[in-house]
């Protein structure tokens, strides 16, 4: 089965592929959550791939300490679902130490990036001459790797109610 | 003392309240924040048993974004989980308003949080691909249409 097929065989999948960002929540020293939106991409193995700049690093400090991370995708705005649902996958990260400044050198990476720039034109900025000496750092990347193990999914988004069980080798055999 | 908080998370239709189950794994859901007492910072809110929540550190995030995944907003607000009465209550306890200055203020953060990453390391700062950045770009550009 390709990642294409799945994807569109599956609603969970459909959400973790179609919105734009995740609620993304690592866990700072003192044990306390720290959540950002990030845009990740999940990749044919199943694994959750997404970046952070050199310059905002404390999301590859927290999993370097403590792998355990949570992504919630429940923000449909702009990405053409038209029945919004939500999914929580829980795992495990890792956060390279080497510094990514070469996207093509990583066809995963490439393919985060033109996600990316797909749905974010205007973050074409940050590769012009002033994006370049505003924000040096931009293109200086960690990356992050999530391994799922465990999801559940809120098809009407209700979060009153509970949430069903994902079978997690749908999400881990997605290529 | 909590009114500006409540004032933030009053432009929101919606928050993220992230907690911690009883695996140490952070879990995540929308709760809304009409509720949010603006003099004791508490909200109650109604997490669902099968995310095993247990008492712990935790927080609201509040974020949107427009269609094209630009004009972002975002406020956070820490505080930490409780269990009274049977009942699961938010109870804040640090709230910074964004500042007008703020994006400049992140920027400037991040160019000096980068430049340390660098430092501690012993490296210089590494050069960037430009073309196939740019080319990645034009590639977007042209399935954009």
């Amino acid at each position: 089965m390709t990642y294409a097929s799945l994807v569109s065989g599956s609603a969970a999948l459909r959400i973790i592929d179609n919105y734009f960002t995740c609620e993304f929540t690592t866990l700072s020293r003192d044990g306390s959550p720290v959540t950002w939106p990030v845009s990740p991409r999940l990749q044919a193995d199943g694994r959750l791939l997404l970046t952070t700049s050199i310059g905002l690093p404390q999301k590859a400090f927290n999993i370097r300490r403590n792998p355990k991370v949570s992504m919630l995708f429940s923000e449909p705005m702009g990405s053409g679902v038209s029945d919004p649902a939500a999914v929580l996958i829980q795992g495990d990260a890792t956060a390279a130490d080497r510094i990514e400044t070469d996207v093509s050198s990583d066809p995963e990476l490439e393919a985060l990036l033109e996600t990316l720039l797909r749905r974010q034109p205007a973050g074409a900025f940050w590769s012009t001459w002033l994006g370049r000496r505003v924000m040096w750092p931009y293109y200086m990347r960690l990356l992050i790797y999530v391994t799922p193990r465990r999801a559940v999914f809120w098809p009407t988004r209700d979060f009153t109610s509970a949430p069903e069980e994902l079978d997690l080798a749908e999400v881990l055999r997605v290529g | 003392m909590w009114a500006e908080a409540a004032q933030w998370l009053n432009r929101f239709d919606e928050a993220v309240l992230t907690v911690i189950d009883r695996d140490g794994y952070p879990a995540s859901m929308r709760v809304s924040t009409r509720a949010y007492n603006a003099a004791t910072g508490e909200l109650g809110v109604p997490l669902i048993d099968t995310l095993h929540p247990v008492e712990s550190p935790a927080n609201l995030l509040c974020h949107s974004h427009d269609e094209k995944l630009w004009n972002i907003h975002m406020i956070a607000v820490k505080g930490t989980l409780e269990k009274r009465d049977g009942e699961w209550v938010f109870c804040s306890t640090s709230f910074i308003a964004p500042s007008k200055l703020a994006e400049l203020g992140f920027v400037r953060n991040a160019r000096k949080s980068a430049q340390k990453y660098l430092d501690k390391r012993g490296l210089a700062r590494p050069a960037v691909n430009w073309r196939s950045v740019k080319d990645i770009h034009r590639r977007a550009k042209t399935r954009n249409g």
